[in-house]
């Protein structure tokens, strides 16, 4: 349907980019309404460590 | 692993004094220097030795500590050593070095872990102090190499849920048997020292089996104390069935329970001397060793030779010897000194040599019955 608007009536579909961060879920990204996705950012995964009372590091990932 | 290399950043020449201090805020490599006259009160430090550049919670594995240095041609010795300072107090953390002309770059010796020196890291600083006098030299450089290690993952989150989580562990190295590898609440590998090492999960004994007071373990790996109270040794014990009356019990050698069989009556058997001077006797297949016995002579005297045993006594504890007198049978006497040898062995008795006060008292060829129990 957007193609058709793009043939016919000669003007431009605005376009945008979103950023999107993993985590333990699954997610879709999707453009807002009357927007196409020009770009999709996807973040690093998000990853810590942080020193704990044991002496050791705590991962923690998402 | 990870090397940090540390330098000084202050000097403080105390009593003594420094020209150029900021050119000794170098590591060895340098060619400039600073210039001391060093003082005998001991108050002249270069330190400031900023251990901020290792990661916090680092494990500091190794510390060394160099100083490039000399004393000027022609003076007198002094001395550098490495401190830390508690309570105001230095405290030593290295043996002392000796300057040296010309110069050179020398090691200290550490006489703390690394652990340790990595404590006073505030205040770690090289002390400088002469024996005597005042003597001048250079400082080029110093440095503090830190070996240190990053410490190792010991709890695992992913994505608000904990994986793994060693942090509340409390096994140590003595819980775990000698030579097993395990983690330490810190992640950090050890190897177990535990020297105890044996399974008891199939023994049967039980309290009632031990020696009242011996303290055992049970399957389960659960000490517990004996009650037996049975506790004796028969291991050295000689009785046999024969020897004990019939139908009591009594324990064998090996501990086994047996039966006796002597028939508690008396028992008898007949001999006959070889000779007229004849002065052994043997009674043959006796049914047990004889707790008492008397022998009488019962048949065949020889009046004409004597003096010759009439009877024997064994009561269990002397020996009793009664004999006839040569040309009167009736004479009789017993000698109060006399003796006879008297052997058992393999159901025979055997009686011999009998005599009184060196005299022999012959068994002659007369013939003798033994009664026995």
């Amino acid at each position: 349907m957007i193609i058709n608007m793009i043939s016919s009536g000669g003007g431009s579909v605005p376009t945008q980019t979103k950023t999107a961060t993993p985590s333990s879920t699954q997610q879709t990204v999707t453009p807002d309404t009357g927007y196409l996705l020009s770009q999709v950012t996807v973040n690093a995964i998000p990853y810590t460590e942080t020193l704990n009372g044991a002496g050791g590091y705590t991962v923690t990932i998402g | 692993m990870a090397t940090y290399t540390i330098l000084p950043s202050s000097f403080t020449a105390g009593s003594g004094t420094v020209s150029n201090p900021d050119r000794a805020y170098t590591d060895t490599s340098s060619a400039t220097y600073a210039s001391v006259t060093v003082p005998n009160a001991g108050n002249m430090y270069l330190g400031g030795f900023d251990f901020s550049t290792i990661p916090s919670g680092y494990i500091i594995s190794a510390i060394t500590v160099k100083i490039k240095w000399r004393k000027n041609s022609g003076q007198a010795d002094y001395y550098a050593k490495l401190i830390g300072k508690s309570s105001g107090t230095d405290v030593a953390l290295s043996s002392d070095l000796t300057s040296q002309y010309p110069m050179a770059t020398s090691t200290f010796t550490l006489t703390e872990s690394a652990a340790t020196v990595a404590s006073y890291a505030s205040t770690l600083a090289i002390n400088f102090r002469s024996s005597s006098g005042s003597p001048q030299g250079r400082i080029y450089g110093v440095e503090v190499i830190v070996t240190a290690d990053k410490p190792p993952v010991n709890k695992v989150v992913y994505g608000g849920t904990t994986l793994v989580d060693l942090t509340s562990d409390t096994v140590t190295a003595a819980d775990v048997l000698s030579g097993a590898t395990f983690h330490l609440a810190s992640g950090a590998q050890d190897t177990g020292t535990c020297n105890y090492n044996c399974n008891t999960s199939s023994d049967t004994t039980t309290a009632a089996d031990v020696l009242s007071g011996k303290t055992f373990h049970l399957a389960d790996g659960n000490q517990s104390t004996g009650m037996c109270s049975y506790n004796c040794d028969t291991s050295s014990d000689t009785a046999t069935a024969a020897d004990v009356a019939s139908g009591k019990t009594f324990h064998l050698a090996n501990g086994a329970q047996a039966t006796g069989t002597a028939s508690g009556t008396m028992s008898s058997t007949s001999a006959t001397g070889s000779s007229v001077d004849c002065l052994s006797l043997s009674f043959t297949n006796l049914s047990c060793e004889p707790s008492w016995f008397a022998v009488v002579i019962t048949s065949n005297y020889n009046y004409d030779y004597a003096p010759y045993v009439c009877s024997i006594v064994y009561d269990g504890a002397t020996t009793q010897v009664r004999a006839y007198v040569a040309g009167n049978r009736d004479a009789g006497g017993v000698y109060p000194v006399a003796t006879v040898t008297v052997a058992y062995s393999n159901g025979t008795l055997a009686l011999s040599n009998p005599e009184d006060q060196g005299d022999y008292i012959y068994f002659g060829n007369a013939t003798y019955t033994l009664y026995y129990m």
